[in-house]
C-alpha cells in the first residue's frame, strides 16, 4: 500500500522523468538544485498539476493516468499540502485558515473550528487564534500552515520547503516540532527541502534529482 | 580609521527627441482633459450662478420646477430634489439588479465558462456596452415597459406591505422600477468588465492552497476569489452607479417625468437630473436656461464624486493584490 509515481512530470522544458514510491508511514524527502522539478513532484501528487505521461496512483487508485484521461481533481485526493510560500489565506483568522480544510469536508463550522482548535494548541497557537495571517511572525505563520494541512489526517502530507520561510532559531523550533506532530500519523509524507540538516532530522528515505 | 568623503552627484537624465515628443503629447492630452472637465464646471456655475445665488440650499431641497409666467405675475421657482431622489431611486435599482448578474457572468467567464464560449460572450457584452442609449430608451419604451409593468405587478400585490412597493394608482408602466431595469442593462458591460478584471487577479496560487486542502472549484470562489475581488467590486458597481446617474435619453423615454420626490419605485412617476435638462432644453426660458445648468452643475459634481470614490476603491483593490 503506497504512493507510487512513475512518468514524466512538468511542461515544456522543465519537464523531467520521475519514478517516487513512498511507502505509509514512511517520510521520503526529495532534494535537488533549483528548477530540477522537486516541487513539480508535489504539486502533480496534490492534483494541482497534472502529469504529462505516465501514472500515479495510491494505494493501487489511480489518480492521475494521461493515457486513460483518468485524472481525480485536488479535492478528491484529500492531501495535505504545506506550500513553500505558505499560502495562508490573509482575510482568515488563523483558526478559520486551519478549519479550511475540515470544512471543506462537510464538517459544520462549530466541529471544524473545535478540532482546528486542538491542532493550533498542538503547535502552541491557540492564543493568537483570532488573529489574520499578517497579524503573527513568519515562525507562527508556518506553524499555522503546519497546522492547516495536518487537522486534515490526510493520507498523504506534502511539505514543500516547510521550514523556507523562517528564520535560523525559529527553524530549529520547527524541526523539534513537526516529528512530534506527525508522531503516529500512518499517511505517506513526501519532504522537499534545500536543508540537509531538514532531511536528516526528518526523513526515512532520501531520493536525490540530479 | 579614515572617512571616506561622500560627495552629493546631480543625476542628469538626457531624454532622446522621441522620448520627448511622447511625453510632451501625453502631458498635453491629460492637462487638456483636466481642463476641459474644469471649463464644463466653471460653464456650469457661471451660467447657473444667478439661480444658485437666488434659491440657494432650496435649489437642491424643493422640489418645485416652475419656470414662471412669461409677464411675471408668477414667479419662477426652481428644485431639483425631486429629480435628485429620482436619479439617486433609479441608479440604485439599476445597481441592484445588475450587480448579481455582473458577479455571476465574470465568475463564469473567467472560472467556468470553456475559451470558445468566453470570446463571443465577451465579445457580446462589449457590443452592449457599444449600444447607443436612445436605442435602450426606444426598446425600453417600447417592449421592457409592458414586459416589466406585469412583474411590477406581481410585486406590488405580493409585496404592497412594503411602503416602497405600494403605489396610489394602479398604474405600472412608466416608474423608477422599470427605468432602473433598463439602466440595470445598461451598466452591466462596465460592471461586469471590473468585476472580470478583479476576478482575474485574484491569486493562483492561493486558489491551488484551497484545492490543495480540498477545497471545491465553488469553495475556491467563495474563500479566495470574491473576499480578494470585494472592493474591486464595489469600485466597479460605483462606476455603473456613476453611468447610471447621469444617464438622459433612455430614462427620459422611459420615464414618466414628474416633479414631486417618489420613493414608490412602482409607481408611474419620477424623473432623473439629466432627463429634466433633456425635456426642458428646448422651451426653456433664459432664466430657466440657467436652472437647468445650475442642475447640470449638481449632477456633475455629485456624478464626478461617485466616480472619483469608484477609482479610489478600484485602485487600493489593485494596491492590494
Amino acid at each position: 500500500m503506497s504512493l507510487v509515481l512513475q512518468g514524466q512530470v512538468g511542461r515544456g522544458e522543465f519537464s523531467r522523468e520521475v519514478d517516487v514510491t513512498v511507502q505509509h508511514g514512511e517520510i521520503l524527502a526529495i532534494v535537488g538544485a533549483n528548477g530540477s522539478g522537486k516541487s513539480t513532484v508535489l504539486q502533480t501528487i496534490a492534483g494541482i498539476a497534472a502529469l504529462k505521461s505516465g501514472r500515479l496512483s495510491f494505494d493501487n487508485v489511480v489518480w492521475d493516468e494521461p493515457i486513460t484521461k483518468i485524472f481525480t481533481p485536488a479535492q478528491d485526493r484529500h492531501c495535505g499540502v504545506v506550500f513553500q510560500d505558505l499560502r495562508l489565506f490573509p482575510h482568515l483568522s488563523l483558526i478559520a485558515n486551519v478549519a479550511y480544510g475540515l470544512r471543506a469536508t462537510g464538517l459544520s463550522k462549530q466541529e471544524a473550528h473545535a478540532r482546528a482548535a486542538e491542532e493550533l494548541t498542538l503547535v502552541g497557537l491557540d492564543e493568537l487564534a483570532d488573529r489574520k495571517p499578517g497579524q503573527v511572525s513568519g515562525g507562527e505563520r508556518q506553524r499555522v500552515a503546519l497546522a492547516r494541512a495536518l487537522v486534515l489526517r490526510p493520507p498523504v502530507l506534502l511539505l514543500d520547503e516547510p521550514f523556507a520561510s523562517v528564520d535560523v532559531s525559529s527553524r530549529q523550533g520547527l524541526r523539534d516540532l513537526l516529528p512530534s506532530l506527525v508522531q503516529g500519523y500512518q499517511g505517506s509524507v513526501v519532504l522537499v527541502s534545500h536543508d540537509p540538516e531538514d532531511v536528516q532530522a526528518l526523513a526515512t528515505n532520501i531520493l536525490a534529482f540530479g | 580609521m579614515e572617512s571616506t568623503d561622500l560627495k552629493q552627484r546631480e543625476i542628469v537624465i538626457r531624454r532622446g527627441l522621441a522620448d520627448r515628443i511622447f511625453r510632451r503629447a501625453m502631458a498635453t492630452g491629460a492637462i487638456l482633459s483636466l481642463s476641459l472637465l474644469a471649463l464644463i464646471a466653471s460653464f456650469l456655475l457661471f451660467r447657473g450662478f444667478e439661480v444658485f445665488r437666488d434659491f440657494g440650499f432650496s435649489f437642491i431641497t424643493s422640489a418645485k420646477w416652475d419656470s414662471g409666467s412669461a409677464d411675471g405675475v408668477t414667479p419662477a421657482s426652481f428644485g431639483i430634489a425631486a429629480m435628485l431622489v429620482g436619479s439617486v431611486v433609479t441608479a440604485i435599482i439599476a445597481i441592484t439588479v445588475a450587480l448579481p448578474f455582473a458577479i455571476c457572468v465574470a465568475l463564469f467567464l473567467e472560472y467556468y465558462a470553456p475559451s470558445f464560449i468566453r470570446k463571443p460572450l465577451t465579445a457580446v457584452l462589449d457590443l452592449v456596452a457599444a449600444i447607443p442609449s436612445v436605442i435602450y430608451g426606444i426598446w425600453g419604451y417600447t417592449i421592457l415597459n409592458n414586459l416589466a409593468a406585469g412583474w411590477a405587478k406581481s410585486l406590488n400585490s405580493w409585496f404592497d406591505w412594503i411602503w416602497f412597493f405600494k403605489v396610489p394608482a394602479p398604474i405600472f408602466t412608466r416608474s423608477p422600477f422599470i427605468a432602473g431595469l433598463l439602466l440595470a442593462l445598461m451598466i452591466l458591460p462596465i460592471t461586469t468588465s471590473v468585476a472580470r478584471e478583479v476576478y482575474s487577479q485574484a491569486p493562483r496560487d492561493q486558489i491551488d492552497a484551497a484545492y490543495g486542502l480540498g477545497g471545491t472549484k465553488w469553495g475556491a470562489i467563495r474563500s479566495v476569489v470574491m473576499p480578494f475581488g470585494r472592493s474591486g467590486l464595489v469600485g466597479g458597481a460605483m462606476l455603473g452607479l456613476g453611468r447610471a446617474l447621469g444617464e438622459t435619453v433612455a430614462v427620459y423615454l422611459v420615464l414618466n417625468l414628474v416633479f414631486k420626490i417618489n420613493l414608490q419605485i412602482l409607481a408611474s412617476a419620477g424623473g432623473n437630473v439629466a432627463s429634466l435638462i433633456a425635456t426642458r432644453f428646448s422651451e426653456a426660458t433664459p432664466y430657466e436656461l440657467k436652472g437647468l445648468m445650475a442642475a447640470g452643475l449638481v449632477l456633475f459634481l455629485v456624478t464626478l464624486a461617485v466616480n472619483a470614490t469608484a477609482t479610489l476603491i478600484v485602485n487600493r483593490a489593485r494596491n492590494t493584490a
